[in-house]
């Protein structure tokens, strides 16, 4: 599929030599690698990948090139990086969503059909609300929300999408209900609690850090082990009483049965990459949290979440 | 205080920067380029070259940016009215009257008049940006799920007003294409709608059924009779249109300006919408309704600066708010950010010479795009000289690439034949196209805000008719709606069983 | 009035298809109805279900079609034009010819396909120059190939047959 190999081909099918095939016998890689991207071009996850990429081609051979393949809140793409041909020449960038989709019958994949490279940015959700609420801590706000069960509006970016459910999450551990109001992504909830037409957000810190910043949103807490850089005066969910992490995770993925060969390559790359200063500064330019992870632990976290978000789902009967 | 000094100063760090200027002219020609190709829109060109402004300045940078969302808007009438390809949503509405009056044979005043109409709608907004931004800053935050309904009924009721000589067959292909529109997942418990198992219809497969719509069913039209050439052939005459035309036209560009900016505005409505309101405005204030959609001008000015008007809304709510109105200025935030400008209520603030010379580059951006637009208008018109048998073939084959590289996906390249064999037949028995791109448009959004409308208010109605923006615009959707339904009726009891075929 | 009066009148031809197509949609409409029987109830207390909106669309859109049906019966008729000979074998074989390159391309890869498709096609449309024909279709083909590629960074289909997987 990638351009280099590709016009080989297509001189190939004029003289009727099959020069493609040629291409394979060398060390890997010896081509052009296809990054998937299941999100728009411009997105926070496509950022993350294309500075990647950027960053991994200093090192390779040959370059990565990304490529946006959406639709379905993901599910496009995550199909295609998980039913790729196991050859380390598509790879993808992944999401949380691999671990959310297969249990609301939204995807053909399962968690378990993809191979982890390396986690390179980790985001937790976060509960903010108007400056001017009355609400300062947490624990305000869910005294407010257990009085007026039913009445208080958190916006999230979809149903079913993580920030939706780091939501629910927070109701059944607090013991709270509220009224979960979806939009079409993140910045729509949070202009809608601009207007005051919310009462909070469940969204990531970087999605709202402008306002916050600028005075007009209140952080209350975010759903962390640790406090969030930008943000080190805003406490946790845990400091606050409530046990709580949730919160996204953007990674390189691969399809299961890569040649070992292959799987080291991208391994040590990433590795290289995803710790570099450079990439570090790209994220930090976006208010992206750099949170890099080696394959053996972003495997095991990949198999926690997908346990943590099915039990979830059922529990809230979103699961299919 | 409106302070000119500022201006002043940004104009000549803009005229002391080569590079910058350099960069709009050339995010203007790759804008228009992209703009005229069916499936490239000015929201994939600006993603395609954000990662090169990494490394540049932020002035360079944005101006490139800049460049290429105006172009695009733009260069989408190009196709729309030379060959009844809308290289974007927004030039659907245009090709309705331009692509009438290149079959009369005045393709170059349409061209002329859509350069000049686009050019003044984008400088117009981009004054109102530099202007008025702080008056009207936090205007986007009176938009909730309520006024968003609101707003798509008003935006449904046009069809009405471009359905042709039948309303009837005009509200069917509306229909039609809301109930398309509710294909894939539904917008509030996430199930997947009649997707039929195909993860690739989770999301309605908007620009490929507009491609078929449009430029695939003309084709297969074309392929009816090869031979036929209708007035194509005309040459094209001079480049500006004369001022005569230009005069009359003027009111509609004001008119639809204003409309522009403040759909650009809001959140969630785009240059597509700010389109087609802008049309059903120009109808309603004509003097000669029943001439829209028969090749009138000033549908074509109505479109093309109510389009381009909206580039300066959408800037307006997205630098002094930080909340991109759609997926262009959304890309553009990513952009500022990543140049160290936070967008926001700060901005002005804090860089303030910068957003002064960016405003100023933004105005050169539209300058350069009018001389670009009407020197490069014969270039372009060549392409009516191409002979069928090679023009046809070829406009298939980039229907089936632009497609394609909308998301690397065959199967959006199949949904787009299947709309293009219905467009065909549509065609074929006087069913209109452009309701099913409006409906398309529209559906979504007014499915979608009015059950988080209903959310919001914990399944009371009362949204309806307790707030204001909402009352106007469902009122202004009711008049647009009846109007020429009762006076078609009205037409229908005149001509009576009298009507007779004279020709 | 002779105006509206003249858009209004159908040929036989026209009024047997207008009546057909209107049958689809209805049916399409109808079969629309049947689906979301099988869709789930509301999951929010203060939501109106994800059935609520098509089955309202597919219902006017039923009694529209009904309308219009009933125009399209009462319609004046005229005898319409002669239609050009060939002309629907044409439409027909230009669809095949655009469903074959999408079945094609991941095939054979986007030139191949894109210049075979081009060839083909010129020819239907009775340009005859073979050879002319044939250097227009590999040369369109292959810029295209170039602008989309290196131009626009977007990669298209290579050949799955002809290695490069």
């Amino acid at each position: 599929m990638d351009r280099r190999s590709f016009t080989f081909s297509a001189l190939g099918a004029m003289a009727a030599i099959p020069l493609g095939g040629r291409a394979m016998a060398a060390g890997y890689p010896s081509r052009t690698i296809e990054m998937i991207v299941p999100y728009s071009a411009g997105g926070g996850t496509d950022l993350v990948a294309r500075a990647f990429a950027d960053i991994a081609n200093e090192t390779l051979p040959k370059a990565i090139g990304v490529v946006n393949r959406t639709g379905g809140g993901g599910a496009v793409g995550l199909t295609g990086i998980a039913r790729a041909r196991p050859n380390g020449y598509t790879i993808g960038l992944g999401t949380a969503e691999i671990t959310m989709l297969p249990h609301m019958g939204m995807a053909s994949f399962k968690a378990t059909d993809f191979t982890a490279i390396a986690q390179l940015n980790a985001d937790p959700s976060a509960i903010t609300v108007k400056a001017d609420a009355p609400w300062q801590t947490l624990e305000e706000f869910v005294a407010h929300a257990k009085e007026n069960p039913g009445t208080v509006r958190i916006g999230n970016s979809g149903t079913g999408a993580i920030w939706h459910l780091a939501a629910e999450a927070f109701g059944k551990d607090a013991g709270a209900t509220f009224n979960h109001i979806p939009f079409e992504g993140a910045a729509p909830a949070v202009t809608s609690l601009l207007g005051g037409h919310i009462e909070a957000v469940s969204v990531s810190p970087a999605e709202v850090s402008n306002f916050v910043a600028a005075g007009e949103l209140r952080m209350l807490g975010v759903m962390a082990d640790e406090r969030v850089g930008a943000f080190p005066e805003v406490p946790t969910f845990r400091e606050q009483g409530i046990d709580l992490t949730v919160g996204t995770w953007r990674g390189v993925l691969v399809p299961n049965g890569l040649p070992d060969d292959a799987l080291a390559v991208l391994r040590e790359v990433a590795a290289t990459a995803g710790q570099s200063e450079a990439f570090k500064a790209q994220l930090a330019k976006m208010n992206l949290n750099h949170a890099y992870m080696d394959a053996d632990a972003f495997q095991a976290k990949i198999a926690a979440q997908d346990e943590f978000f099915g039990e979830l789902m059922g529990e809230l009967g979103m699961a299919r | 205080m409106f302070d000119f000094s500022m201006l002043a100063q940004g104009v000549a760090t803009l005229a002391a920067s080569p590079m910058a200027l350099l960069m709009a002219v050339i995010g203007v020609a790759i804008g228009i380029f992209i703009g005229a190709m069916p499936g490239l829109t000015a929201t994939m060109g600006v993603a395609i070259l954000l990662p090169f402004t990494f490394g540049m300045d932020p002035l360079p940078g944005l101006l490139l940016i800049s460049g290429v969302f105006f172009g695009g808007v733009y260069g989408g009438s190009v196709t729309a009215i030379l060959l009844k390809i809308p290289g974007t949503p927004a030039a659907a509405a245009t090709a309705m009257d331009g692509y009438a009056l290149t079959e009369k044979g005045q393709a170059s005043l349409a061209l002329g008049t859509a350069t000049v109409s686009s050019f003044l709608g984008g400088t117009g907004s981009v004054l109102v940006l530099i202007f008025l931004a702080p008056v009207l800053a936090r205007f986007a935050l009176n938009f909730s799920a309520p006024e968003s309904f609101a707003l798509a009924v008003f935006g449904l009721s046009i069809i009405s007003s471009i359905s042709g000589s039948s309303p009837v067959k005009g509200l069917i292909a509306g229909m039609l294409g809301l109930l398309v529109a509710t294909i894939g997942l539904d917008p509030m418990g996430g199930f997947p709608r009649f997707t039929f198992g195909f993860p690739d219809l989770y999301e309605v497969p908007f620009i490929p059924v507009m491609i078929g719509l449009f430029a695939a069913a003309e084709a297969f039209k074309t392929m009816e009779d090869p031979a036929r050439r209708l007035g194509r052939a005309a040459k094209l005459g001079r480049m500006v249109p004369p001022w005569d035309k230009l005069r009359s036209v003027l009111p509609t560009i004001g008119r639809s300006t204003g409309l522009g900016v403040l759909m650009g505005m809001i959140p969630g409505a785009g240059a597509d919408v700010a389109a087609f309101v802008s049309y059903n405005e120009a109808k309603r204030f004509s003097r000669n309704p029943e001439n829209f959609g028969k090749g009138e001008l000033s549908g074509v000015a109505a479109c093309e600066s109510g389009a381009n008007a909206c580039t300066g809304g959408a800037l307006l709510t997205m630098l002094t708010l930080g909340i991109p109105g759609d997926a262009v200025t959304a890309i553009m935030l990513g952009a500022l950010t990543l140049q160290g400008l936070q967008p926001g209520p700060l901005l002005f603030q804090q860089h303030a010479d910068l957003v002064f010379t960016l405003f100023a580059g933004m105005v050169f951006c539209y300058v350069a795009m009018l001389v670009l637009g009407l020197g490069l208008m014969r270039i372009m018109g060549n392409v009516l000289k191409v002979p069928p048998a090679l023009l046809t073939p070829t406009i298939l084959v980039l229907c089936m690439v632009g497609t394609y590289a909308l998301n690397n996906s065959m199967f959006d390249v199949g949904v787009m034949l299947v709309a293009g064999v219905a467009g065909y037949f549509m065609q074929k028995y006087g069913f209109p196209a452009s309701p099913v791109v409006l409906a398309l448009i529209m559906g979504p959004m007014a499915e979608a805000n009015f059950r988080r409308a209903l959310s919001l208010s914990n399944g009371s109605l009362d949204f309806l008719w307790t707030r204001p923006i909402t009352v106007a615009l469902l009122a202004l959707a009711l008049l647009t709606l009846f109007l020429p339904v009762l006076r078609w009726l009205w037409q229908m009891r005149q001509g009576g069983g009298g009507a007779r075929r004279s020709a | 009035m002779t105006d509206t009066a003249m858009e209004q009148a159908v040929s036989p031809g026209e009024r047997a298809g207008t009546l057909a197509f209107l049958g689809l949609v209805a049916a399409v409409a109808v079969a629309a109805i049947v689906l979301t029987r099988g869709f789930p109830p509301n999951t929010l207390p203060t939501d109106v279900g994800p059935a609520r909106f098509p089955v309202l669309y597919a219902l006017v859109l039923i009694a529209l079609c009904a309308v219009s049906a009933v125009q399209t019966l009462r319609a004046p008729g005229y005898e319409g034009l002669p239609p050009v000979p060939g002309a629907r074998l044409r439409v027909a074989l230009a669809v095949a010819a655009v469903a074959a390159a999408i079945a094609l391309m991941p095939w054979l890869g986007f030139l191949a396909t894109a210049a075979l498709f081009l060839f083909a096609m010129i020819w239907l449309m009775g340009r005859r120059q073979l050879v002319g024909n044939a250097v227009y279709a590999a040369a369109a083909s292959a810029a295209i190939f170039l602008l989309f590629s290196y131009g626009l960074n977007v990669p298209l289909p290579g050949s799955a047959l002809l290695g490069a997987g």
